[in-house]
């Protein structure tokens, strides 16, 4: 019962931000770009006449190299380091004492 | 080490790897990127449930002197939550496989598209940062379950014989 609750916490967490920055979204795009939708009975096509997900434009499907894997672990790897670095040097400025 | 730390650590563990999939679309597929992400999704719920401990102790006392050193880690697994909360909204938006498999249809917009990449890139940023807090955690988790065997060597006067076994000596 405890564990239930926890997951029902996260979740509506979870709906509240979500809904919170999807009203965000729509509000602001809806006042760019006109929306459609797929099927739907007002006839509109999307600009581009392109009812795919908009993902992978104009790309090959099928299996490739994992370059976007590579490129996520390299900006962690740097961004962790960066910060591992940025720590160190914090930390021994402050346990350097100040100069008579 | 503890039963609890060994889940926490093959949990994080395997959703590390399932994240840098999870980012790699062109190389799994859409299926496999939706299906997953909604799997990944899940498994940072269970990552929360079992640091739930620490997420209450440090929201009750966060503005305390005690909590000065815990408020970036604390701000910083907010950022991460709420660019994950994006990633998954976005990603349902301009979902192929997931949203038409439940027989739904969601209004088109190029800006989630942009949100999408977006917040991926914040949340590899955020991650990155993520990993870095808990660093030291994971190398000694790392070291409990692969204890470095340092074999000692014989002191140089140690006569050889010692070493050899009782079964072995004639």
């Amino acid at each position: 019962m405890n564990t239930v609750f926890k997951i029902l916490v996260i979740l509506v967490g979870a709906t509240l931000v979500g809904g919170l920055l999807y009203g965000v979204v729509t509000v602001t795009s809806s006042s760019q770009s006109p929306q459609f939708t797929e099927g739907s009975s007002s006839g509109q096509l999307p600009p581009d006449g392109n009812f795919d997900r908009p993902d992978h434009d104009g790309e090959s499907s099928g299996i490739q190299f994992p370059m976007d894997s590579i490129k996520n672990l390299a900006i962690i790897s740097v961004v962790g380091a960066l910060y591992f670095n940025a720590a160190k040097f914090l930390g021994k400025r402050k346990s350097i004492p100040a100069s008579v | 080490m503890s039963k609890q730390n060994m889940t926490r650590l093959l949990l994080d563990l395997s959703t590390f790897v399932a994240l840098l999939v999870v980012g790699a679309p062109h190389f799994t597929g859409d299926a496999v990127h939706e299906w997953l992400a909604l799997a990944l999704s899940g498994a940072i719920v269970f990552h929360l449930l079992l640091n739930w401990k620490w997420i209450v102790e440090v929201t009750s006392r966060l503005f305390t002197k005690s909590a000065k050193n815990l408020r970036f880690g604390y701000f910083l697994n907010w950022g991460l939550f709420v660019s994950g909360i994006m990633i998954v909204l976005s990603g349902l938006m301009i979902s192929k496989t997931v949203v038409p498999f439940f027989g739904l249809s969601l209004p088109q917009n190029m800006s989630w598209k942009q949100l999408h990449e977006l917040f991926t890139n914040i949340t590899m940023i955020l991650m990155g940062l993520h990993v870095a807090l808990h660093w030291n955690w994971i190398v000694n988790m790392f070291k409990r379950l692969l204890p470095v065997r340092t074999a000692s060597k014989p002191a140089a006067s140690t006569p050889v014989a010692t070493l050899q076994r009782k079964d072995a000596r004639s």
